[in-house]
């Protein structure tokens, strides 16, 4: 290498492949170590694009991806150059180092709580009913707490689960659920992978004050064509893809949907309840077509519905809920430069809930939902060495429609209308990722949102109860906020093999879910900040150590944080709702706040490979109205949250996998007096969440069979077998009371009830691959 | 809404659920005082005084005379007058004779006994050679001086809105032609935030309430607007409700409804309450505090300024 005076810089940049399909990889690092040990690298991002500056010279590129065998390119860098490399995956090749991490990115990135989820590691995790899910996945990681069984809504770090930002292909999936929340939206047929950010959000991401989970959808084979399918006990899955033009452009097509209830149809029309049904069914589809290595655009959409069904023969009463959510995704990937990265979105989602009561004369329909038109532009410019910038601009129309419908009973009309509103929101941000030297690293960010709701609205000043009216026409902006955001990461490196990081992050929430009730359900509306509701905002504080061992094979972090949520949401603890008042009536505003611990290791290589974790954490709630203003623990403080995650490879076609989840009991309210009004019990509650159910722990085991594993042939199958809650343990769900009988009949009887949902439960799923 | 209720449905026929009894091991509570206390136009005011207790105690029927509170110090004041109530047990209201009591049970909503006693109660009220009664636009304080607890309310009686008219019409289905349904019509007062509760009493039987017994006029706010009336619940029967005929009223009955302006305080109360009711027993459900404004204990202080309306039926 030349010494001195000015060296010249050359860019190497490129996609990243996977051989066998043509799928772009996220999150390949790309590498060449200096003659005096330095590395200089990058990873792709998530259209698998990478640009790494070099001084003129000899290099060995280094290309790796878990799972997949490390590719290494020889160049000789006299201009900028274009290396696009497919790596093969490793199971394929034994002979070749297959990468079980991208080494040492825990302890190199700045990134701080963030953790990626190929498929085929959350494919690996024993699921309820043997349906593999990315959200269920997702809750076994620490800092990040499940509502409770079977329920998709997580809650990170003290944060409600309205402050998760979900995006599928940028997307955002206002409910991620799938029956009442036991299972979620996403067809692990049609996903690359995940991302979930608990802390140090980037200022890229933003609408939301606690995490990210960034679900990509596959492109599609465009080698040749594929099906993928499975058949399970509730529901089965089929995946088409393949090449429109070869290596230039290909699609997918996935399904889903379950059968459980329409099995049960003819035992069902024996009873009073026939036509009871309930189903749900998914849809995705995805397209692409690369005009040149400059250019390419990616179409993708989901569809998903859950239909619910009720009939009463007895009182003649028919109910129809039919909910989901719809997302349209158009991407246009430019490439200005080797330097400059452009990414341009327009999404369309939209999320629609309703409900048709029919008794007798009586008919009643409800509608609610939120719609958005969304419009962004990211760049990722790799400025120097040293420098890699993005900035960008989001735009979102938003239209909420809160419940609306009719009633009508024989000639007797009647309208409920709250009135849709609508809003604009808006953000720009700048982040820089700056190597300061081989040790330090520092991101800093800048986010600036802005939301505005806007007319056709009508306010009435004192809820209600007003005086007057005051209407603003379509357009006219009713209020404004603006938010500025700022977010810093930094990473010391004590050695290879070490680092501490820390992190800053503010962030505003504009949107907020409203639930009644203590479960994530489609009744749940959505509703913007408003003349009554000011947008929440947080703060977090985040310090870290990671640490690998034996060249990768275990991995350690520690992580601690602090988290401050302004603004937050409760319902008044003695709401009503009244018809045409609006909801934003039973609020009351307050403050939260959490902190806690994580810890965890991992093992990523061998036979024998999973991971530990476990959170310590402590989430408090303080609002004025609530709770005699006293501080009371939020319902999901978890002080304990251990979750196991463990594979073990028995050979070539057996594998076992196990995990254990152990958590505090959510904390609850209780009655504790009775007493008499109008010759009636009335209840008497005790402090807010003074209390907590039994502690929540379950094992599940599943085992997987793949009886050919010769790669020659094209048919692959996989049978798997697995075991919920293998010791039988009956975790209460909910607790509520029974009374019965009459104060002045003299049979009055109140008892304590737990309900628990799912016991031991076995599943058989067959997949199959062609 | 009937979502919750629905889902609850849902649950059960969807999921493998398992229920079983449990022990809970709860705090005992602060021992409260519980005031239900009422004034109305032309009528006395009266206070049922109680205690409350502990939410798994047995709840004695056969001695519900210990959850009342004896010997304390009520008296009830507006601007320009001011009375001590009595206390009176039911030991006491047993002697006198069974049209009286049938009378005072009716207005109660009391359920007598097969030997027409009142069920083991006591109450304040004016002494018998008062003739202080309730009087409209007026505003009552309610002060109560008992265990050397000290309790306060404040109330009023608003002005009376009668049904300016009530007719009746079939049931829908022809299957039921013997019952009818009724049906009012209420001229609203042009200020909003009217609040109104109503009893229904059918022929010579006890006033009865619905749930929800209380209305606001948010719907139709300083218009005259028309609202069902259904038959309040007999809550001392053990009948199951049969959804098909809950709220109708026979043909032949003749009608009372007695409608009650209130207070938005006095409403909040019931709205909470009933609320509460209604949600007991949902898992969905969150819960609701009463709101009280009874300051110093729990329970009600509440004004009625009422007019019962009559409907007769067509012969």
């Amino acid at each position: 290498m030349k010494i001195g005076a000015q060296e010249q810089k050359f860019t190497v940049s490129g996609y990243v492949y996977d051989a066998s399909n043509g799928e772009s990889l996220i999150g390949a690092s790309v590498y060449v170590t200096h003659s005096d040990g330095r590395k200089t690298g990058a990873a792709t991002n998530v259209y698998g694009f990478y640009s790494i500056q070099l001084n003129e010279g000899n290099y060995e590129l280094v290309y790796s991806y878990v799972g997949f065998a490390t590719q290494i390119v020889k160049i000789n860098l006299k201009s900028n150059l274009k290396q696009n490399v497919h790596l093969i995956e490793g199971q394929e090749l034994s002979e070749v180092v297959v990468t079980a991490e991208r080494k040492d990115e825990n302890v190199k990135s700045t990134d701080m709580g963030k953790v990626e989820m190929g498929i085929e590691m959350i494919k690996s995790i024993p699921a309820l009913m043997g349906e593999v899910d990315v959200i269920k996945a997702i809750q076994l990681l620490p800092g990040v707490q499940a509502a409770g069984e079977g329920n998709s809504g997580i809650y990170v770090r003290g944060g409600g689960p309205d402050q998760n930002l979900v995006l599928l292909d940028d997307a955002i999936v206002y409910n991620p659920g799938h029956m009442f929340g036991f299972f979620s939206v996403f067809n692990p047929d049609a996903v690359k992978g995940a991302s979930l950010t608990k802390g140090g959000m980037p200022a890229s991401y933003g609408g939301r004050i606690s995490s990210v989970i960034d679900v990509s959808m596959k492109e599609g084979n465009n080698k040749r064509f594929q099906m993928d399918g499975g058949i399970g006990l509730i529901s089965s899955r089929l995946t088409l893809q393949g090449p429109i033009q070869k290596d230039k452009s290909s699609f997918l097509i996935a399904a889903r949907r379950t059968y459980a209830f329409d099995i049960a149809q003819p035992i069902l029309k024996k009873t009073d309840f026939g036509g009871t049904n309930y189903n749900f069914y998914d849809l995705n589809l995805k397209a692409n077509y690369t005009f040149s290595d400059k250019d390419r655009i990616f179409l993708s959409g989901y569809f998903g519905r859950d239909v619910f069904i009720y009939n009463n023969a007895v009182n003649k009463t028919n109910v129809r809920m039919p909910w989901g959510n719809a997302t349209t995704t158009l991407r246009w990937n430019h490439l200005f430069s080797d330097k400059l990265f452009m990414n341009t979105t327009l999404v369309f989602n939209d999320y629609q809930f309703s409900f048709t009561a029919r008794q007798l004369e009586f008919q009643m329909l409800v509608k609610s939902g939120v719609r958005d038109f969304n419009a962004k532009i990211d760049l990722d410019h790799y400025a120097s060495s040293k420098h890699k910038l993005k900035y960008g601009y989001n735009y979102t129309y938003h239209i909420f429609t809160p419940n609306t419908g009719s009633m009508n009973s024989g000639d007797t009309d009647f309208k409920i209308d709250e009135g849709k509103k609508y809003a604009h929101e808006m953000a720009w941000y700048v982040q820089d990722d700056w190597d300061i030297n081989d040790r330090f690293r520092l991101s800093t960010g800048f986010r600036l949102s802005m939301f505005q709701q806007v007319g056709p609205y009508k306010y009435l000043p004192d809820g209600a109860y007003g005086k007057d009216s005051v209407l603003y026409k379509r357009g006219e902006a009713v209020k404004t906020w603006w938010g500025p955001e700022p977010r810093i990461a930094m990473r010391y490196a004590i050695n290879g093999k070490q680092s501490i990081k820390a992190g800053f992050s503010m962030n505003y929430q504009y949107v907020h879910l409203v639930s009644s009730s203590n479960s994530t359900l489609p009744t749940d509306m959505w509703v913007p900040s408003s003349k009554w509701v000011e947008p929440q905002w947080g703060l977090q504080y985040s310090l870290g150590y990671f640490r690998n061992f034996k060249d990768n094979d275990y991995e350690l972090s520690a992580e601690i944080y602090y988290k401050d949520m302004k603004n937050q949401i409760e319902f008044s603890e003695s709401f009503y709702k009244e018809l045409n008042e609006e909801i934003e009536m039973g609020y009351v505003f307050g403050r939260g706040y959490s902190y806690g611990m994580e810890l965890f290791a991992k093992k990523s290589k061998g036979k024998f490979n999973g991971w530990l974790g476990y959170t310590l954490s402590y989430t408090w709630r303080k609002f004025d109205m609530l709770n005699q203003g006293n501080k009371f623990p939020a319902r999901y403080d978890r002080r304990h949250d251990i979750s196991v995650n463990l594979v073990y490879e028995i050979n070539k076609k057996l594998s076992l996998g196990g995990t254990w989840v152990y958590a505090t009991g959510n904390a609850f309210t209780l009655p504790i007096e009775k007493y008499i009004v109008d010759f009636m019990l009335i209840t008497g509650y005790g402090d807010r969440n003074a209390y907590r159910i039994p502690a929540f722990h379950r094992m599940d085991l599943s085992l997987t069979y793949v009886p050919n594993k010769n790669p020659n042939k094209r048919f692959k199958s996989e049978y798997n077998f697995s075991i919920y809650n293998v010791y039988n343990r009956k975790n209460t769900y909910f607790i509520y009371y029974k009374t019965e009988g009459n104060l002045l009949l003299g049979n009055l009887t109140t008892k304590a009830v737990s309900v628990s949902l799912f016991p031991i439960i076995p599943s058989f799923t067959w997949n199959f691959k062609f | 809404m009937c979502f919750k209720n629905l889902l609850i449905v849902a649950f059960t026929i969807l999921m493998i659920s398992c229920e079983k009894e449990i022990d809970v091991k709860l705090p005992s509570p602060k021992d409260q005082i519980v005031v239900e206390g009422y004034i109305e136009n032309d009528v006395p005011p009266y206070v049922f005084l109680t205690k409350n207790s502990a939410y798994f105690g047995d709840f004695d029927v056969n001695d519900l005379d210990k959850y009342f509170v004896k010997g304390a110090k009520i008296i009830v004041s507006s601007d320009s007058d001011s009375i001590e109530l009595v206390e009176y047990s039911s030991e006491l209201i047993n002697f006198l004779p069974d049209e009286e009591k049938m009378a005072l049970a009716q207005f109660f909503g009391l359920p007598l006994d097969s030997n027409f006693n009142i069920p083991k109660i006591s109450v304040y009220t004016v002494p018998l050679e008062s003739s202080f009664v309730g009087e409209i636009g007026k505003n009552y304080q309610l002060r109560i001086e008992v265990d050397n607890k000290i309790l306060t309310a404040t109330t009023n009686i608003p002005n009376p809105v009668g049904f300016s008219k009530l007719w009746t019409e079939p049931h829908p289905s022809s299957q039921y032609d013997s019952l009818v349904q009724l049906k009012g019509l209420i001229r609203d007062p042009d200020t909003l935030g009217n609040f109104y509760r109503y009893f229904t009493r059918r022929n010579s039987e006890a006033f009865t309430k619905n749930y929800p017994s209380v209305l606001d006029d948010l719907m139709g706010n300083g218009k005259e607007f028309e609202t069902q009336v259904p038959l309040g619940y007999n809550r001392f029967s053990d009948e199951e409700i049969d959804f098909n005929t809950f709220g109708f009223w026979n043909k032949k009955d003749t009608c009372y409804v007695k409608l009650a302006m209130i207070s938005r305080t006095h409403y909040d109360f019931w709205r909470t309450l009933e609320n509460e009711l209604s949600n007991q027993g949902s898992p969905f459900g969150s819960y609701t505090r009463i709101r009280s404004n009874i300051k110093g204990g729990l329970g009600i202080w509440g004004g009625y300024g009422s007019v019962t309306s009559v409907y007769y039926p067509i012969e």
